[in-house]
C-alpha cells in the first residue's frame, strides 16, 4: 500500500514540477501532523497520535484561490487496563489493545482570506477517501480489518512568507470526519494539528 | 533546493513504517477470562453445589485427561478459592455423594493444542455418571482458541440431567487463557485474580 502511494506521489509530483517551471502557481508542502481524537471515537481512543505527516499540493487558479490534492497519515494507539466487556451470554476480561490507522486521500479547494501582509489565513475544504486499519487485541487474541470510507475536513490555516525565498511556514487546523461505521466506531472524528514547510514552485 | 524537498518528503514518507509507538506487555498482561453461562438457566434455582476433589489436568498423547494426582500444586487452592466465591454467592458446598444440584469440575490444560473443547470437556466419569457427555447450550468452540496453560472451570446443572440422552448441561463455563505459560510459570496471585474475575464478570450467579 505504502510503495503504491509513494510511487503515485512520485509521478504526481514530477508532472508537475514539469508543468509548473518558470511559474510560481504550484505550491508543495510537507507537514508534521498531531492528530487529537475527538467526538465519538475518544470512546475507541483517546490520547493523540503524534505519529503523522502529510503531503500537499495546490495549484492556484488565482491569487486567492487554489485548488490541491493531499495525502496523510497518522497512527492512533491506545492501551486500555484490564476491564471486563460483557456481550449477550458472557463477558471477557482482559487488557485491551486499540489501534486505528488512518490515511486520508484528499481533493480540496483552498482560498487565501488575505494575502496583504506577511501572513496569510486561508480556509479549505478538502474531500476524499480514507483508508483506515483497525486493529484491537483482548490479550492476545486480535482482530484486524481494513476498509475506505469517505471522509472530509474543513481547515483554517495561515501561510508565513520566509522572506523571498519562496518557502512559506504553515501552519493549520484541520477537522477530519470519515463516516467509518464499522466494529462499533461510528464516525471518526479528529482535529489535525498540521506543522509545516510551503514552497513555491 | 526543489528536489531536495521531495527527497526529504519520500524519506519521511518511506521512515515512518513504524504506524504506532512500541509499547511494553508483561505476560500477565496477555491473560484473558471469559465466561459464558447459559441464558435459559435461572441460576438461583440451585441451592447446593459439589466441586472436584482434584483439578483435572489434561496433557496431549496421554490418552484420556486424568485427574491431577497431586502434583499440580494450585489444585487445592483454585478449589477453595471458588468454593469461597459459590458460598458468598449463596450456595452451600456439600459432598458429591450428596445429590448436589450443581456440579463444578477444574481443568487445566498442560500442553499446548489439544485441540477444540469437545475433545476433552465430556470426559467420562470425570463426574461420576459415566457415559455421560457435556452439553453446552451454545457454539463454545468458536469463542476461545485454547493455549497451553489455560483453566476451564464448569458448572454443571445435575438437577435436571439428560438421562435419556446421557447428557449433563453446562450452565456456565469460564474459560482463563495464558495464565500458566510453563510449569515455573505458574502464578497464584494470577490465578487467584482469574477466579475472582470469573464471579464478578458473571453477577447472575447468585442464589
Amino acid at each position: 500500500m505504502k510503495r503504491i502511494v509513494v510511487i503515485i506521489l512520485a509521478v504526481a509530483s514530477f508532472s508537475f514540477i514539469g508543468k509548473a517551471q518558470g511559474s510560481s502557481d504550484l505550491q508543495l508542502s510537507m507537514n508534521y501532523n498531531i492528530g487529537i481524537p475527538m467526538g465519538d471515537f475518544t470512546d475507541y481512543i483517546n490520547q493523540a497520535s503524534f505519529r503523522g505527516m502529510n503531503l500537499q499540493v495546490d495549484y492556484y487558479l488565482s491569487d486567492k484561490l487554489a485548488i490541491g490534492a493531499s495525502i496523510g497519515w497518522n497512527g492512533f494507539y491506545q492501551k486500555k487496563a484490564r476491564e471486563s466487556y460483557e456481550f449477550g451470554g458472557g463477558a471477557i476480561n482482559a487488557v485491551r489493545y486499540n489501534y486505528l490507522y488512518q490515511l486520508p486521500l484528499y481533493l480540496k479547494v483552498q482560498y487565501i482570506i488575505s494575502d496583504e501582509g506577511n501572513i496569510m489565513p486561508y480556509v479549505a475544504l478538502a474531500a476524499g477517501g480514507h483508508y483506515i486499519e483497525h486493529e484491537t487485541y483482548l490479550g492476545y487474541v486480535g482482530f484486524a480489518d481494513d476498509s475506505w470510507s469517505f471522509g472530509t475536513a474543513p481547515e483554517l490555516g495561515a501561510l508565513m512568507m520566509l522572506g523571498q525565498s519562496g518557502w512559506h511556514f504553515k501552519l493549520s487546523a484541520q477537522y477530519h470526519l470519515t463516516f467509518y461505521n464499522r466494529n462499533n466506531i461510528g464516525t471518526i472524528q479528529n482535529l489535525g494539528i498540521n506543522m509545516g514547510f510551503n514552497y513555491d514552485f | 533546493m526543489k528536489n531536495l524537498l521531495i527527497v526529504l518528503g519520500y524519506a519521511l514518507l518511506i521512515s515512518s513504517c513504524a504506524k504506532y509507538p512500541a509499547d511494553s506487555v508483561t505476560t500477565e498482561e496477555n491473560d484473558i477470562i471469559g465466561s459464558l453461562y447459559n441464558q435459559n438457566t435461572n441460576f438461583s434455582s440451585y441451592s447446593t453445589f459439589a466441586i472436584v476433589d482434584s483439578v483435572l489436568l489434561i496433557k496431549r498423547g496421554a490418552g484420556e485427561p486424568e485427574p491431577d494426582t497431586g502434583y499440580f500444586r494450585y489444585s487445592d487452592r483454585m478449589i477453595s478459592l471458588i468454593s469461597q466465591n459459590m458460598v458468598s454467592r449463596g450456595y452451600t458446598r456439600v459432598s458429591k455423594d450428596s445429590t448436589p444440584d450443581l456440579g463444578i469440575d477444574v481443568s487445566v490444560l498442560n500442553d499446548a493444542n489439544i485441540g477444540s473443547y469437545t475433545y476433552w470437556g465430556g470426559y467420562p466419569g470425570y463426574w461420576g455418571w459415566y457415559g455421560y457427555s457435556y452439553w453446552y447450550g451454545w457454539p463454545s468452540t468458536t469463542y476461545y482458541k485454547y493455549e497451553i496453560g489455560t483453566v476451564v472451570i464448569n458448572m454443571i446443572d445435575l438437577q435436571n440431567r439428560n438421562d435419556v440422552d446421557k447428557e449433563l448441561t453446562v450452565v456456565w463455563n469460564n474459560v482463563a487463557a495464558g495464565l500458566v505459560a510453563s510449569s515455573s510459570n505458574y502464578n497464584t496471585s494470577r490465578i487467584d485474580r482469574a477466579i475472582n474475575i470469573m464471579f464478578e464478570q458473571s453477577p447472575y450467579v447468585k442464589k
